[in-house]
């Protein structure tokens, strides 16, 4: 405990636990902060931080506070962060465990498969998912999802390998246990750790893949995201520079705290390190 | 000779993958809503469903889907990659006649990226634990977190905007009629903010590897051998310990070729460079799938060239994997 606490308080662990809770603050108080429609003009346009009471960030191109654009879009980022991440953590375990659990053809068979989605560039198979499928949340998230598992599955791979030849499992296998429970309540559990760490790295991957997206136009036409709202200051960058700026400040922030998260977990998983 | 064997197995290796791409690439087709038929019909204003039909009919898409799928399969073993009914151009011309842009925007920014990631990595290794090591590991981060195309269009608002020292997007000044070196120059002033832009998170990601790499390194016992042999420190460090601090950055860059070309898909936006990336982006906006997916396919079929030349420069680097 003493060794989390030590990790933890470290200056990078404090800024990255900040910035992940403020993300999530963010995101829930959204609502309650700002009930109103963000997608509503509610002042004059183009109006500079700070320049009229009630509008701290001040208003875009069509007069939507920025403020309230900024937390809305933490809840889009966030829920395609997390949904995405989730999508592409089940997917690539359940991919690389049985792999590297049953070896042999079958594990050419799935190494290939993964071969070829890790082949096709990520971010433009995005696109064409998004292209095909129809730019709502759902497929946002589908298609980030469906484009982001290979590097788990090979990571899950590796370490159900390593924990399949350990002798715990021997003496599994001699006690009757069958290949499914085997798989599911032996190997996995004890494979899942260093599984469980890149989490909040793909979080901060599929915000910036949805990010990148909406700055492309490919986004749900009815909900604001940071990258649409880029996207749209992009119009008035050489006049009013701060509507591209400020939804940039808060996505960098946001995955920088994920980023810094992920060390951190990486850091309280390895028992060797902080000691 | 080992080398040559090494490659040809290599590329045996590549066929089922590439078979691969091409099926997922054929599904994303056969997902989308409406075929072409629905495309030409609707290009035309009305159709009648005779008319539908005799389409239809006339493309093989009333064929069963495997035989389209083998259609398809054989039409890119011929060197047809579809037709952009939008544009009403082949969409291998389309392609061929926008890769030089992107070509030319990628390989500086790999090189730039590459190399000063290099540099600040085993710098900061060198240093560990000082204070320029938290500095290029404080801007390490930063960069690493910063999406590249918001990147790039601040870089325009500093640069271009405000000390107006470099121009704001394009490939050439469309005002002044340059030929040979001054029209080089012009396409070089071009070129600086986004290759900047595009190198930035790449910068980062190699610094990032570059230093667990050297730190790694420097602790090896020949580098011990060779400092009690009296080297110079830049002996040891640059040509010692760097070399082999070197595979690990090598293999990624073969591994983010894919993230590479994504990235400049939202640079050449930002920029208006007239790449496979603004091409990409002129596709989704015009619903032209054949196009999209087109250029999905040239790129997967470029990382896997990378990945092959990069399997062959580790051969070279490393003598080990070649007796492997």
């Amino acid at each position: 405990m003493r060794r989390v606490a030590r990790l933890l308080l470290r200056p990078r662990a404090l800024v990255g636990l900040l910035l992940v809770v403020g993300l999530g603050a963010m995101a829930l108080g959204a609502p309650w902060i700002f009930p109103d429609d963000p997608m509503d003009m509610v002042g004059s346009p183009s109006m500079w931080p700070g320049q009229e009471e009630g509008f701290w960030l001040g208003t875009d191109l069509m007069g939507r506070d920025i403020a309230a654009g900024v937390f809305h879009g933490a809840r889009v980022s966030l829920l395609v962060g997390l949904s995405a991440a989730g999508i592409a953590l089940l997917l690539g375990t359940a991919v690389g465990a049985m792999a590297g659990f049953w070896g042999g053809a079958a594990d050419s068979v799935l190494m290939r498969f993964t071969e070829v989605f890790q082949t096709m560039p990520p971010f433009l198979f995005t696109i064409a998912v998004v292209a095909v499928l129809g730019p709502s949340i759902g497929n946002v998230i589908f298609a980030i999802g469906i484009t982001s598992w290979p590097a788990v599955a090979r990571l899950a791979r590796g370490e159900v390998m390593a924990v399949r030849r350990r002798d715990f499992v021997d003496a599994a296998i001699c006690c009757g246990t069958p290949a499914s429970g085997l798989l599911l309540r032996h190997v996995l559990p004890n494979a899942l750790s260093p599984i469980i760490v890149t989490a909040s790295v793909l979080m901060a991957t599929a915000m910036l893949t949805e990010a990148g997206l909406s700055f492309l136009g490919l986004s749900d036409p009815n909900l604001v995201s940071w990258g649409s709202m880029i996207g749209g200051g992009r119009e008035a960058l050489r006049t009013h520079w701060y509507m591209a700026a400020i939804p940039g400040v808060a996505l960098a922030l946001a995955v920088l705290g994920l980023n810094l998260l992920g060390d951190v977990l990486d850091d309280v998983m390895d028992p060797r390190r902080g000691a | 000779m080992a080398v040559l064997r090494q490659a040809g197995k290599r590329l045996v290796q590549a066929v089922p993958v590439l078979f691969g791409v091409v099926a997922v690439n054929f599904l994303l087709m056969q997902a989308a809503p409406g075929d072409l038929a629905d495309v030409l019909a609707g290009e035309q204003g009305a159709a009648t469903p005779e008319m539908m039909a005799e389409l239809r009919a006339r493309f093989g898409l009333d064929q069963p889907v495997w035989v389209q799928f083998a259609h398809y399969l054989g039409n890119l073993l011929t060197g047809d990659f579809g037709y952009s009914h939008r544009l009403g151009l082949p969409v291998l011309t389309l392609i061929l006649e926008r890769l030089p842009a992107t070509l030319l925007l990628m390989l500086p920014a790999v090189f730039l990226a590459a190399g000063s990631g290099m540099v600040l990595g085993g710098w900061a290794a060198r240093r560990a634990g000082t204070w320029l090591d938290g500095l290029i590991s404080v801007g390490v981060l930063i960069a690493y977190a910063t999406p590249l195309f918001w990147a790039g269009l601040m870089a325009i608002v500093v640069f271009a905007v405000q000390l107006q020292w470099l121009p704001v997007g394009g490939m050439r000044d469309p005002s002044a009629a340059y030929t040979g070196l001054a029209m080089a120059g012009d396409v070089a002033r071009h070129m600086v903010l986004p290759v900047c832009s595009l190198a930035l998170f790449y910068a980062a990601l190699y610094a990032r590897l570059m230093r667990a790499s050297m730190l790694s390194a420097l602790q090896q016992d020949y580098i011990r051998t060779a400092r009690a042999k009296g080297l110079s420190p830049f002996q040891v460090e640059a040509v010692h310990a760097g070399r082999n601090a070197l595979l690990p950055v090598l293999t990624m860059v073969g591994l983010q070729a894919g993230s590479l070309i994504g990235g400049a898909v939202l640079v050449e936006t930002v920029f208006s460079w007239p790449g496979l990336g603004r091409l990409a982006f002129d596709a989704i906006l015009r619903r032209d799938l054949n196009l999209l997916l087109g250029i999905v396919l040239v790129s997967s079929m470029t990382v896997i060239l990378v990945n092959f030349v990069v399997d062959l420069l580790y051969g070279l680097a490393d003598p080990r994997v070649r007796a492997a």
